[in-house]
C-alpha cells in the first residue's frame, strides 16, 4: 500500500489490477497485479519504458480500453465505488465530469473538420448539460486565454490545422480544465512536441497548479519531467509497479535496480556519464511471453537465484514508499 | 469567408473550361459523321434538291471554322439547333423533358442517401452483427445487378402482379400523389445499387475514422455515442462517399436512360433514345451537351462540398 503520508484516503485506489489483450500471438498480459494510490490533490507521475503498460493503466481508470480487451481484474476504488464494476452508462457519466484526459499527440487529438469552439462546447457538454452554447463558448474563450492562446475569442472559429502543435496541446489542456475534473490524466503531454515547446507546456502545467487543485496522473517516460512536476511517482516495468512513493524520496534514493538504471539513463543524471550515455541492456519482455519470477531479472545486474523463482511482492518500506524487489 | 469564395471561383472557372471543351468535342464529332449528314438525316429517298436545300439551311456548306463559330455562338445564346423531324427548337424540347430526368435522378440519390447513410452508420457501429453481414450480402447483390434488370423486375412485381403502383408514364397534370406514385418505382430501381454502395463505403470510412485519436478524445469527455458517430465521425467519413456520389451522377444519368425507357417516362433518356433511333442528330447533340453540363455542374457542387466537409482543402491563405 502506498498511501501518501499527507492523506489518509486516496482519491483513487487501484488494487491488483490485471489487464490482458487478445493478440495474434496469444493473450498479452499488459498489466499484472498493479496496486497504486492516487492521493487527493497530488501530482502522480507514472514512468517506465514504452510497452511498460503506462498508457493502459491510465486508460483503465476511465475504462477507455481497446476492443481486444480479454481480461480486466482487480478493482479501482473511487468515491466508495469500484470503477471496474460500474455499468457502462454510469462510468460514461464520470467521463468529462470527474475525469478528463490530455493525450500524447495534440495533432491527432482534435477533430480536423470542426471548429475549435464547436469541439470545446461539446467537450464541456457532459459537465454542464443545461448551459447555453453561447455561455459555453464564452467559458472556452476565457480558458483558452488562461492557457496562453492570444486573441482567444476570435480563434474559437479556427480549425485545428490553423494552430501549431504547442497551441493545440494548450487547447487540450483548456478542454481538460473546463471539465474541472477530480482527476486529470495527462498521457505523455509533451512527448510529441519540440523540446522548446515542451518547456513551455511544462511551465504552463506548473503555473496552472495554482488554480487547479485536483489530482493529476502524469504519464512520462522522462524522470526529469517527473522530478519537476510530481509529488509522487510510480515506476512501471513490464506491467508491474516495481517501485512507488514520494517523488523526492524515490528519485533521490532509488531502491529498485530498475529505477536506478532508469535514473542512470537520464541525460545529465551525472556529470561523469555525459560522455557515455548509459542504457539498460536487453529489452522489455514481450507481454505474451513473460519470464518466471521477477520480470526484471533477465536484465538485472544483481539478479540472484530467488529472483527467478518467485514474483517479488510490492512491500511497504515506510514513509509511503514501496518496492517490489527481493534484494531490498 | 473570402477563402471559401475564392475556392468557389477557381472551381467555377475549371467547370466552365470543361464545358467549353465538351462543346468543342461535340462539334468535332459532327465532322466524323460518315457520308453527307443531310443525306443521312433525310434518308435514301430524298431528292437532290431537298438535300441541297437542307444543306444550305443547316449551314453545312460553309467552312468548318465558320460552322464552329456559329455553333458556339448559338450554344452561348441557348440555341441548340432545330429538331429536323418536328422543326421545333431543340432547346425547347430539352427544357420540356429535363425536369423529369432531374427529378428522377435527385429522387434516386435522395432514396440512396436516406437508406444508405443510416445503414452504413449502423454497420460501422455494430461490425460483425447480423444486420452488418446481411447488409453486406444484399448490398453486393444490388450493386451487381444492372439497373434495367432491377427496373423490369420491379415493374413486373409491383405494377403487374401486385398492382400497387401505376405501370407507365408520368401524369403531367398537377396531381402530385399520382406523380409520386409513378416516380417511386423508377427512382427505387436506380437507387437500389446506390444504397449498397453508400452503405459499404460509409461503413469502411466510418470504421477508419472511429479508430482515430480524436474520437477517443470525445469518448474521454463523455460525449454521447450518437453525437460522436453522426456528427464528429460522419463528417470526415463522408468525403469518400461524396466523391463517389459525384462521379456516380454520370452513371446515374446513364441508368436514368434505361429507367425512362423501361417505365416509358419522358426525360432526356427517352428523348436521346428516340433521337438516336430516328438519326435526329441535333437532338442527340443537345442531349449529350445537357448531360455533360449536368455532370460537370454536379462535380462542381461536390468539389465545393469538400471545402465545407474538410476545411483543410480550402487552400490559399489558411496558414495563420
Amino acid at each position: 500500500m502506498t498511501a501518501s503520508p499527507q492523506e489518509a484516503e486516496p482519491l483513487i485506489a487501484i488494487r491488483n489490477l490485471s489487464v490482458s489483450f487478445a493478440t495474434g500471438a496469444g493473450p498479452a498480459d499488459v498489466l499484472r497485479n498493479v496496486s497504486l494510490d492516487l492521493g487527493r490533490g497530488r501530482v502522480v507521475g507514472l514512468v517506465g519504458e514504452s510497452g511498460s503498460g503506462k498508457s493502459t493503466l491510465a486508460s483503465a481508470i476511465p475504462r477507455l480500453l481497446p476492443r481486444n480487451l480479454s481480461r480486466l481484474e482487480g478493482s479501482i476504488a473511487y468515491g466508495g465505488r469500484d470503477l471496474l464494476a460500474l455499468p457502462d452508462h454510469e462510468l460514461a457519466a464520470l467521463r468529462g465530469t470527474r475525469f478528463a484526459m490530455i493525450f500524447q499527440d495534440p495533432m491527432a487529438a482534435l477533430n480536423p473538420v470542426f471548429r475549435i469552439g464547436t469541439q470545446l462546447v461539446d467537450l464541456q457538454r457532459a459537465k454542464r448539460p443545461k448551459e447555453r452554447r453561447g455561455a459555453l463558448l464564452a467559458r472556452a474563450a476565457a480558458m483558452l486565454a488562461r492557457v496562453g492562446i492570444p486573441d482567444a475569442e476570435r480563434r474559437l472559429s479556427n480549425y485545428p490545422h490553423q494552430f501549431s502543435g504547442g497551441m493545440r496541446q494548450r487547447i487540450m489542456i483548456a478542454a481538460a480544465l473546463l471539465a474541472e475534473p477530480d482527476l486529470l490524466i495527462a498521457d505523455e503531454p509533451t512527448t510529441a512536441l519540440d523540446p522548446t515547446i515542451e518547456g513551455q507546456i511544462v511551465a504552463l502545467i506548473e503555473e496552472l497548479r495554482q488554480d487547479y487543485r485536483g489530482t493529476i496522473l502524469l504519464i512520462a517516460h522522462s524522470l526529469g519531467l517527473v522530478s519537476q512536476l510530481c509529488d509522487d511517482v510510480a515506476v512501471l516495468y513490464a506491467g508491474t509497479v516495481v517501485e512507488s512513493g514520494p517523488a523526492a524520496a524515490v528519485l533521490g534514493d532509488p531502491r529498485h535496480p530498475y529505477t536506478r538504471a532508469l535514473l542512470a539513463c537520464e541525460i545529465g543524471a551525472g556529470v561523469a556519464r555525459r560522455a557515455t550515455l548509459a542504457s539498460i541492456p536487453g529489452e522489455v519482455p514481450d507481454a505474451t511471453r513473460l519470464p518466471q519470477g521477477c520480470v526484471f531479472a533477465p536484465r538485472c545486474p544483481q539478479a540472484a537465484e530467488p529472483c527467478r523463482a518467485a514474483v517479488p511482492p510490492l512491500r511497504a518500506l515506510g514513509g509511503g514508499r514501496s518496492v517490489a524487489c527481493t534484494l531490498v | 469567408m473570402p477563402v471559401l469564395l475564392r475556392h468557389a471561383g477557381q472551381r467555377l472557372a475549371t467547370t466552365l473550361l470543361v464545358l467549353a471543351g465538351a462543346v468543342a468535342l461535340l462539334f468535332v464529332l459532327t465532322l466524323f459523321i460518315s457520308g453527307n449528314p443531310a443525306q443521312v438525316l433525310l434518308g435514301p429517298r430524298a431528292t437532290p434538291e431537298a438535300v441541297q436545300a437542307f444543306t444550305q439551311a443547316m449551314g453545312l456548306d460553309r467552312p468548318v471554322h465558320e460552322r464552329f463559330a456559329l455553333f458556339v455562338w448559338n450554344v452561348l445564346h441557348g440555341d441548340l439547333g432545330t429538331d429536323v423531324v418536328s422543326g421545333r427548337p431543340v432547346a425547347a424540347l430539352v427544357a420540356e423533358v429535363l425536369p423529369y430526368t432531374v427529378t428522377l435522378t435527385l429522387s434516386a440519390i435522395g432514396i440512396a442517401v436516406l437508406f444508405g447513410v443510416p445503414l452504413g452508420c449502423y454497420a460501422a457501429t455494430h461490425p460483425g452483427s447480423a444486420v452488418d453481414r446481411a447488409a453486406a450480402v444484399v448490398s453486393i447483390g444490388f450493386i451487381a445487378i444492372p439497373n434495367f434488370v432491377v427496373a423490369i423486375l420491379l415493374l413486373m412485381v409491383f405494377s403487374i402482379w401486385l398492382d400497387w403502383f401505376p405501370v407507365l408514364g408520368v401524369s403531367r397534370s398537377g396531381d402530385v400523389g399520382d406523380q409520386l406514385a409513378r416516380l417511386a418505382l423508377p427512382a427505387v430501381s436506380l437507387a437500389l445499387g446506390w444504397i449498397g454502395y453508400i452503405a459499404r463505403l460509409l461503413r469502411a470510412s466510418l470504421l477508419e475514422v472511429l479508430g482515430e485519436p480524436h474520437i477517443r478524445t470525445l469518448r474521454a469527455y463523455g460525449v454521447p455515442d450518437r453525437v460522436i458517430v453522426y456528427k464528429y465521425a460522419l463528417k470526415p467519413a463522408a468525403i469518400p462517399t461524396v466523391a463517389i456520389l459525384g462521379l456516380g451522377v454520370g452513371r446515374l444519368l446513364g441508368g436514368a436512360i434505361f429507367a425512362e425507357i423501361v417505365f416509358a417516362r419522358p426525360g432526356i433518356g427517352t428523348l436521346v433514345y428516340d433521337a438516336i433511333s430516328s438519326r435526329n442528330y441535333p437532338v442527340v447533340q443537345a442531349c449529350v451537351l445537357v448531360v455533360v453540363a449536368l455532370f460537370t455542374l454536379t462535380n462542381l457542387a461536390v468539389d465545393l462540398s469538400y471545402a465545407w466537409l474538410d476545411p483543410r482543402i480550402r487552400r490559399a491563405g489558411d496558414t495563420r
